[in-house]
C-alpha cells in the first residue's frame, strides 16, 4: 500500500505517546514494504536527518503550541476548524504520491474538521487514529452553518484508544457514524526487562513518568508524598522522570517539603531506556487527569510488571482490571494515598505475584506486533477492492469548493 | 430527472421583479418545453429562493416555488444544511447569481455532494475570488452565460462555457390580433438609473407618446422622470402584469431599450444588461425595438428589427425617422426572435449540455 500519513507534529521530536505511536506505525508499515510518505508541521525539524529511512514534509501550518505571537480570530478558527492552505498542501501531495489510504494521526492545529471532511469528500480511503482529541473550540457552529455538519463520512475508519476518548469527541463533534475500531497502547516487548531481584522488606519504589505539567498529576504526587511522610510513612521512594513546565516548581517543592529523601527527579529518558528501567519498580504513579485519552507509559509500566496506579476515568484504565493487574483511584489526594498506602502495606509475596500478573496480562494485551498486525490490517480492509478513485478533477472541484467556502467563512469571522 | 435551481430572489412583488428573477420561471419552462424532444420522460423542478417566510407554491404539474428563510444577500443567514438537504435530491443544479457570494456558497456546497453544477450570471455582482483565481471555475461543471457580453464575466476561469441566447416565452409573448399604433413607444425595465429612461423621454420626438413599465425602485429617479416628463405624452406604470405588458407589446408602436453604463447621477454600471429580456419578449411579440449599446444590447441588433443607437442623438434621430425606415414584417421579426431566444430553441440547448 502507499500510505500517506498526516500528523500535526512528527519525530524525531515527541511531546507525548502520539508523536511515538505514529512513528511506531509509520516504521512498522515500511518494515512491512507498505510505502509511507509523512506529511506534516515544521513544530519539529529533523537537521540532524535521524529518520533517514522517511520521507517528511514539514510543510503544513500548525497552530496551537508553542509560542503565539498573537492571538488572532482567523488563525485560531483555522486551526481548530479548516485551514485551506492545509487542505491545499494535503491535495498536492494526493496529486504527486497518489496514495491508497490516509492515515491521520494528531490532526489537532491543522484545522481538523476541513481534513476530515475534505478527505471524505474526495472518497479517499482514510483511518482516522484517535490518540486524542481534536482540541476544543467553540467555532463549531459557525464551521457547520458553511461547511455543513461534521461528520467522518463513509470513507473512514476511525481507530481510538479508548471510549473515553471517543465519548470526548463525539461530545464536541456531536456524534461520529461509521466504523470504530478500538486499539490500545502497546509496547515493544523486546525492550521489556526480566524484573530486577528484590530484597525482603525492602522499601517500595515508585516511579512517575509522564510529562512534568498540571494535569499529569505531578503535584498530587508530592502532596501524597508529603502526607505519608507526615504520617510517619517512610518505606517508599519515588523516582520522577520527564520535563515540563512544572518542573522548577517541583523541585522547589521537593526541598521546601524535605521530601529529598523520599522523591528525586532523575531528568528525561529516552523511550526504549525508560521501558526497561520500570523493571526496576514496584509501581507506576499515574494520576493524570480524568480525560487522558489513554496513556502509553501504564501500558510500558505493566509489561515490566510495574504496576499502574491510575486515575480510574483515564483511557488506560479501560483496558487494566482494579486489583488484578492494576489499582485504580479518583482523582483526589486521599484516595491517590490509599493505593500507595496498599502497595507499601502488600507483603513482598502478595506484591511479586500483583507484579508478575500485572505483567503476564500487559504482554498479552499490549503487545506491539499484535496491535500492529491489527492496524496494518485496518489499512488493508479500507482499500481491498476499492482502488482510489479520485480523479485529478475531482480533486479540483473538491478543493474549489472548499476555497470557495473557506474564503467565505473568513469574511464572516472577520466582521 | 430532479432539476433544482436556487436563485436568491424570486419572481414576485414581495421578492424582486426583474428580468433575473423571471429568467428562472422562463429557463424552467424552456428545459420542460424541450424534454420530450430531448427523451427524457420523469422531470420535476424545484425552483429554490429565500424571503423573509417560508412557502411553498406549486407552480405547474412539475415545478414548484420554494421559498426558504435567510436573507439572499446576506450568506451569513443561509445554512449549509438546507441548501444540501435539497441540493442532495437532484441530480442537475443550476445556480442563479453564480458570481455572487450566494451563488459560491450555494454552488461549492452542490459540488461538494458531487452534483452538476451550473452557473446562471444575472449581473448582482461578483464575489473578488473570481477575479483571484480560475480555481474558483472549478465549482461549476459550465456556465450558460446568455449573451457574449454576459460570457466576458467568465473569461479566466477554469470552466466550460456555453452561451444560449434567450429563453423568452415566446408561447406567450406572441403576434397580437389589433393594429400597432406607430407613435406609440413602450419601455420596460425596474425604475432604476442605469435603465436611462430619462435618455428616452429626451429623445421622445412631440408627435409620439412614450409608456414606461416597471416597478417604481428609486423614488429620486422616478420624481426626475416626472418632470422630465411635465408636458410631455409620458406615462410611467408600475410593475404591470403580464398581460398588460404583453397587450402594450402587441399594439405599441417601438419598443426602446436605453440601459447605459453610466446613469444620469454618473454612477458606473459593469453589467447594465446582460440581455434584456423586455427587448426579447417585444420582439417576440414582432415589435419593432430600438437598443442602447451598453451591455448585450447591441446584441440584439444582430436580429431583424431590432437597431442599435449609441447616443442621445441617434435614438433622437430614429424615433423621429422611425416610419421612413423600411422594417421586416412583425412576422418575419418574431420568427427570428423565436429563432434565436424561444423557449424551443433553449430547451433544445440546454439538454444537449446536459447529455454531453
Amino acid at each position: 500500500m502507499k500510505i500517506l500519513v498526516i500528523s500535526n507534529m512528527y519525530a524525531p521530536g515527541f511531546i507525548g505517546g502520539y508523536e511515538l505511536g505514529a512513528l511506531d506505525v509509520s516504521r512498522y508499515l515500511m518494515q512491512k514494504g507498505h510505502q509511507v510518505s509523512v506529511l506534516t508541521s515544521d513544530y519539529f525539524t529533523d537537521d540532524e536527518q535521524k529518520l533517514r529511512d522517511h520521507v517528511v514534509e514539514r510543510i503544513l501550518e500548525f497552530r496551537g503550541l508553542g509560542p503565539q505571537l498573537a492571538s488572532h480570530p482567523v488563525a485560531d478558527a483555522e486551526a481548530t476548524t479548516i485551514n485551506w492552505r492545509n487542505l491545499r498542501k494535503i491535495s498536492s501531495a494526493i496529486v504527486r504520491f497518489q496514495p491508497d489510504l490516509v492515515l491521520a494521526f494528531n490532526l489537532a492545529g491543522l484545522g481538523p474538521l476541513g481534513i476530515v471532511q475534505f478527505l471524505n469528500a474526495i472518497e479517499m480511503p482514510t483511518v482516522l487514529y484517535l490518540m486524542d482529541s481534536f482540541r476544543d473550540g467553540d467555532g463549531l457552529a459557525r464551521y457547520e452553518r458553511v461547511f455543513g455538519k461534521f461528520t467522518v463520512g463513509t470513507h473512514t475508519h476511525v481507530v481510538t484508544m479508548s471510549k473515553t476518548l471517543l465519548d470526548r469527541v463525539e461530545q464536541y463533534l456531536g456524534g461520529i457514524e461509521g466504523r470504530v475500531s478500538f486499539i490500545p497502547g502497546w509496547v515493544d516487548l523486546s525492550l521489556t526487562r526480566a524484573s530486577e531481584p528484590q530484597n525482603i522488606n525492602r522499601c517500595r519504589k515508585f516511579v512517575f513518568c509522564s510529562r512534568l505539567e498540571q494535569n499529569k498529576g505531578i503535584e498530587l504526587i508530592v502532596s501524597v508524598a508529603h502526607e505519608l511522610v507526615q504520617e510517619g510513612i517512610t518505606s517508599f521512594e519515588i523516582d520522577l522522570y520527564g520535563s515540563g513546565s512544572e518542573l522548577s516548581a517541583l523541585l522547589r517543592s521537593i526541598a521546601f517539603l524535605r521530601l529529598d529523601s523520599v522523591a528525586k527527579y532523575k531528568g528525561q529518558v529516552e523511550k526504549e531506556q525508560m521501558i526497561g528501567l520500570f523493571a526496576g519498580y514496584d509501581a507506576l504513579l499515574f494520576p493524570t487527569q480524568t480525560n487522558e485519552p489513554f496513556g502509553f507509559v501504564a501500558c510500558e509500566a505493566a509489561a515490566n510488571g510495574c504496576i499502574p496506579l491510575m486515575t480510574s476515568q483515564a483511557g488506560a484504565s479501560e483496558w487494566f482490571v482494579h486489583g488484578v493487574d492494576c489499582l485504580k483511584f479518583e482523582r483526589n489526594i486521599e484516595a491517590i494515598k490509599a493505593s500507595v498506602k496498599a502497595i507499601i502495606q502488600m507483603s513482598d509475596a502478595e506484591l511479586e505475584h500483583f507484579k508478575q500478573r500485572t505483567k503476564l496480562n500487559a504482554q498479552r494485551y499490549f503487545a506491539m506486533d499484535h496491535w500492529m498486525k491489527e492496524i496494518e490490517a485496518i489499512c488493508r480492509h479500507m482499500v481491498t477492492g476499492k482502488r482510489p478513485v479520485v480523479t485529478e478533477q475531482r480533486l479540483k472541484q473538491v478543493q474549489a469548493s472548499f476555497l470557495a467556502l473557506s474564503e467565505l467563512w473568513h469574511e464572516e469571522i472577520l466582521q | 430527472m430532479n432539476i433544482v435551481h436556487f436563485s436568491p430572489t424570486y419572481y414576485s412583488a414581495e421578492s424582486v421583479i426583474g428580468g433575473g428573477e423571471r429568467f428562472v420561471l422562463y429557463m424552467d419552462k424552456a428545459i420542460s418545453a424541450a424534454r420530450v424532444e430531448a427523451g427524457i420522460d420523469e422531470l420535476t423542478s424545484t425552483l429554490v429562493a429565500f424571503g423573509s417566510v417560508r412557502k411553498e407554491v406549486q407552480l405547474t404539474a412539475h415545478t414548484r416555488l420554494l421559498v426558504e428563510i435567510g436573507e439572499p444577500w446576506n450568506q451569513q443567514t443561509l445554512s449549509a444544511e438546507t441548501i444540501r438537504a435539497i441540493a442532495s435530491k437532484a441530480d442537475v443544479v443550476f445556480v442563479h447569481q453564480c458570481l455572487t457570494p450566494f451563488g459560491l456558497f450555494v454552488a461549492a456546497q452542490a459540488k461538494l455532494l458531487g452534483k452538476r453544477v451550473f452557473g446562471i450570471d444575472h449581473g448582482a455582482g461578483t464575489h473578488p475570488l473570481f477575479h483571484h483565481t480560475e480555481m474558483a471555475g472549478k465549482i461549476f461543471d459550465c456556465f450558460l452565460p446568455y449573451s457574449r457580453f454576459g460570457a466576458t464575466a467568465f473569461q479566466g476561469l477554469d470552466c466550460r462555457l456555453e452561451i444560449i441566447e434567450g429563453p423568452v416565452d415566446d408561447h406567450y409573448f406572441t403576434l397580437g390580433n389589433g393594429n400597432r399604433d406607430p407613435t406609440h413607444a413602450v419601455s420596460a425595465g425596474r425604475i432604476l438609473p442605469h435603465k436611462g429612461f430619462e435618455r428616452i423621454i429626451r429623445a421622445l420626438p412631440d408627435h409620439m407618446r412614450l409608456t414606461i413599465v416597471g416597478a417604481k425602485q428609486n423614488s429620486d429617479y422616478l420624481h426626475m422622470l416626472e418632470r422630465l416628463s411635465s408636458g410631455r405624452a409620458v406615462e410611467i406604470l408600475d410593475a404591470q402584469n403580464d398581460e398588460s405588458l404583453r397587450h402594450l407589446l402587441q399594439t405599441a408602436g417601438v419598443y426602446v431599450h436605453a440601459s447605459t453604463h453610466v446613469d444620469c447621477y454618473g454612477n458606473y454600471y459593469e453589467k447594465p444588461e446582460l440581455l434584456a429580456l423586455a427587448a426579447a419578449e417585444a420582439l417576440s411579440c414582432g415589435l419593432r425595438a430600438l437598443v442602447g449599446s451598453a451591455g448585450a444590447l447591441p446584441e440584439l441588433a444582430r436580429n431583424p428589427g431590432c437597431l442599435c443607437f449609441h447616443s442621445d442623438e441617434e435614438l433622437s434621430v430614429m424615433l423621429n425617422e422611425l416610419e421612413r425606415r423600411s422594417w421586416p414584417s412583425e412576422f418575419a421579426i418574431r420568427s427570428a426572435a423565436v429563432a434565436t431566444y424561444g423557449l424551443q430553441q433553449y430547451g433544445n440547448r440546454i439538454w444537449q449540455i446536459l447529455k454531453s
